[in-house]
């Protein structure tokens, strides 16, 4: 008997003694506490944060809209995705944005946000301290609004199921269910307050400032109907953001004025952005411009979308927005809807991301602008009824934008109703951001209002029939991936209606 | 597997409580519909559909990418001073994704690059008992090329390997010369691979568009002093 309670306790060694055997820390394991040490590691980190945000596939998500066409060089992209808009749990487009958001983007935010936490700052750190720390919840703030914008149902509804919060480093077991519209809310609002005390304001426009704060709340605001908040913060920065001149909008396309950028997203030659990413995917990566084409922004340059024929025909040769989004090599068919061959006599190439020296079609990508301010403007004074007039009105704000584009007094319009002033905007969004990702968003939050959706032009759509998607199509709200149910299956229970 | 990362003890991609390891989930492919050209697949009732999801019709298909058996054999065979020396490699009982073929018949290439001549049997109202769907098929992309297993293809293969084949000179020619042995010899290597896979490369791993095994002949002359 005595011999068997000996056996006991030594089998009971051998069972701790099991637990050191697999849980080895090995030697160079770099864990976030080692990592990040001081305030220098932090901005580094926080280098690393700003390397994770990407709007390729924000602006890839176009060519589910009516902004591009088949292109004269492609060899079948988005056939079977975006111009046939097919959208599944498997589509990149429902992959991407919550595997960028979350992985790419939450999951190194929180990361550093933690280690920062862990750190007390040496005197004389303090303000370099509290910036990184400002940045990192705007940062924050910025993704979960993204990712709600592409999986909500109703970004006015505050009960609609909204996106998982995730506001901490998740485990492996981590198996969030999604918060509803008004607690996504209130999580970003408190990530921003955070960091309107924290913040510095240096290096604008790369990175985050209060007034990318404030620009956040505005487009927010406005994407909610909270239109007089919208109107106010936005108003706070158009008075210190003046509208681009001709020269300076030309030049912001070219990277080098930034009289209009709220924020941008710097891209380098060399970068880690220099590149082809996926083309013809919503996936997309690499230079904004490959989106487009393979190799330039010429005729010549293996264009594979080129503009869809109605979004050109908004496009006024006049207009400085002409010029920089038309490449002077493309071929305009005089009378395209008569063409022999409309795909070879009409070859509009799209050139808003020509490149930068050293590395072609890649270029900044502008997140807010001072347009989109006035924009925003225009929509609430159309959600208040107040659309003409020459002062203080949705026209006279279109107006505003189009003088400063045409370089020219701009005739006053007049709208007939507050659906045709709504729709005035669309287009006019349409032109002022095209090819910057706005398009789908835009349909899916005001074009119900505006009595607008996915309009092809007959000849783009010709080759598949899929010429148009209904505003209140289940399609405006991206399905979750089926990826994340292998993880996490009771999301499954929270999928998209439509889905 | 099961605890994670729930009760039915299933990840897709790596597998099920109890079955083989990488085991597929896929949607089944059922074919061309002969009424209008499109892709059917069959749900996860077993009716054929061609609006199938993913996430509800997928089901566990009992494949992965892992041979039965795999191996290899030969024989050498001497006769007067001619030597024959082979090498076999097989293997048996696998599937894999065939998207080299699937690149050669996707429709969306026609007049980009070579395709293969079986989109000339794609689906018309007057071919309708086909393999291949329908030039304009609208539901190509409901069911992505990895998630059906309309490109899974039977890859057992038998491959000759090595082949060697060569001549002795006699110790008699050489006698006298201060050449102790002369040997003539060509090798052959991947001379024939016996499969049914239409890829490139039945035995490469990657999915698709990788290097095939290169076929190499060589011929020797060895002399010995």
């Amino acid at each position: 008997m005595k011999k068997i309670k000996y056996l006991l306790i030594l089998n009971l060694a051998f069972f701790f003694n099991c637990q050191d055997a697999i849980d080895i820390a090995q030697p160079g394991r770099l864990t976030p506490d080692r990592a990040f040490e001081n305030v220098a590691d932090l901005q580094q980190g926080l280098l690393g944060v700003y390397n994770a945000y990407d709007l390729t596939p924000e602006i890839a998500m176009g060519a589910y809209t009516d902004e591009v066409a088949v292109g004269f060089a492609g060899g079948g992209q988005g056939f079977t995705t975006s111009l046939a808009f097919i959208l599944n749990s498997q589509s990149a487009a429902s992959t991407t944005f919550w595997s960028n958001g979350y992985i790419g983007e939450l999951f190194s935010c929180n990361i550093v946000i933690n280690a920062a936490l862990a750190i007390t700052p040496e005197a004389g750190e303090e303000d370099e301290y509290n910036d990184i720390l400002g940045q990192l919840y705007a940062l924050r703030a910025f993704s979960h609004f993204q990712l709600l914008s592409y999986y909500s149902t109703d970004y006015a509804d505050d009960s609609a199921l909204g996106v998982p919060i995730i506001d901490f480093v998740p485990g492996t077991d981590a198996q969030p269910l999604r918060n509803t519209n008004g607690e996504v809310f209130a999580a970003i609002n408190a990530d921003l307050d955070r960091a309107e005390d924290l913040l510095l304001d240096a290096n604008a426009p790369i990175l985050v400032t209060k007034d990318f704060v404030t620009a956040l709340r505005a487009r927010m605001a406005a994407y909610r109907q909270n239109y007089s908040s919208a109107a106010t913060f936005a108003q706070e920065l158009l008075d210190k953001y003046p509208l681009a001149d001709r020269t300076q909008y030309t030049n912001m396309f070219l990277d080098t004025d930034n009289t209009e950028i709220i924020f941008k997203l710097d891209r380098t030659a060399n970068g880690p952005y220099d590149g082809q990413g996926a083309t013809g995917s919503v996936a997309a990566g690499g230079g904004a411009g490959y989106i487009y084409a393979f190799v330039n922004p010429t005729i010549g340059g293996g264009v594979y979308f080129e503009f869809s024929r109605n979004l050109f025909n908004l496009f006024d040769p006049a207009d400085v927005r002409y010029d920089v989004c038309v490449a002077p090599t493309s071929v305009v068919s005089p009378d395209y809807q008569n063409a022999a061959d409309f795909v070879e006599e009409d070859k509009l190439v799209i050139q808003k991301y020509p490149g930068i020296s050293g590395a072609l079609l890649v270029n900044d990508l502008k997140v807010f602008r001072s347009s989109e301010m006035l924009l925003i403007l225009a929509e609430s004074l159309a959600d208040a009824g107040n659309i003409n007039g020459a002062t203080n009105s949705t026209a006279a704000l279109i107006k505003e934008l189009r003088d400063a584009r045409f370089g020219s007094a701009q005739p006053l319009p007049v709208y007939s109703s507050q659906q045709a002033a709504f729709a005035a905007i669309l287009n006019e969004r349409r032109v002022e951001f095209a090819f910057e990702g706005h398009r789908w968003k835009d349909l899916k939050r005001l074009g119900v209002r505006a009595n607008q959706g996915v309009t092809r032009d007959p000849l783009d759509c010709a080759f598949n029939g899929a010429c148009t998607l209904a505003p209140d199509d289940f399609k405006f709200t991206l399905p979750l991936p089926s990826v994340e149910f292998n993880g996490n299956p009771g999301l499954r229970a929270q999928q998209n209606p439509g889905y | 597997m099961q605890d994670i990362p729930d009760e039915t003890g299933e990840i897709i991609g790596i597998g099920r409580n109890g079955g083989i390891l990488g085991e597929r989930k896929l949607v089944r492919y059922a074919g061309v519909n002969p009424a209008n050209g499109n892709l059917l697949y069959l749900d996860i009732d077993g009716n054929a559909t061609e609006s199938p999801d993913f996430d509800r019709d997928a089901v566990w298909t009992e494949t992965n990418n892992v041979p039965e058996f795999l191996g290899s054999f030969g024989f050498d065979l001497d006769y007067k001073n001619f030597f024959l020396t082979t090498q076999f490699n097989y293997e048996v009982g696998i599937t894999r994704f065939d998207f080299d073929y699937s690149n050669a018949i996707d429709r969306d290439d026609i007049g980009v690059f070579n395709l293969s001549q079986d989109l000339l049997r794609a689906w018309t109202p007057d071919n309708r008992i086909t393999d291949i769907p329908s030039l304009d098929a609208t539901n190509l992309g409901v069911i992505g090329g990895g998630a059906s297993d309309r490109f899974i293809k039977n890859s057992d293969y038998l491959r000759l390997r090595f082949l060697q084949l060569g001549y002795n000179v006699p110790q008699k020619a050489i006698e006298n010369s201060g050449i102790r042995s002369i040997r003539i010899f060509g090798n052959a290597e991947n001379l024939f691979t016996w499969t049914e896979f239409r890829g490139f490369d039945p035995s490469a791993r990657a999915g698709s568009r990788s290097y095939p095994t290169a076929r190499i002949m060589s011929i020797g002359l060895e002399i010995g002093f």
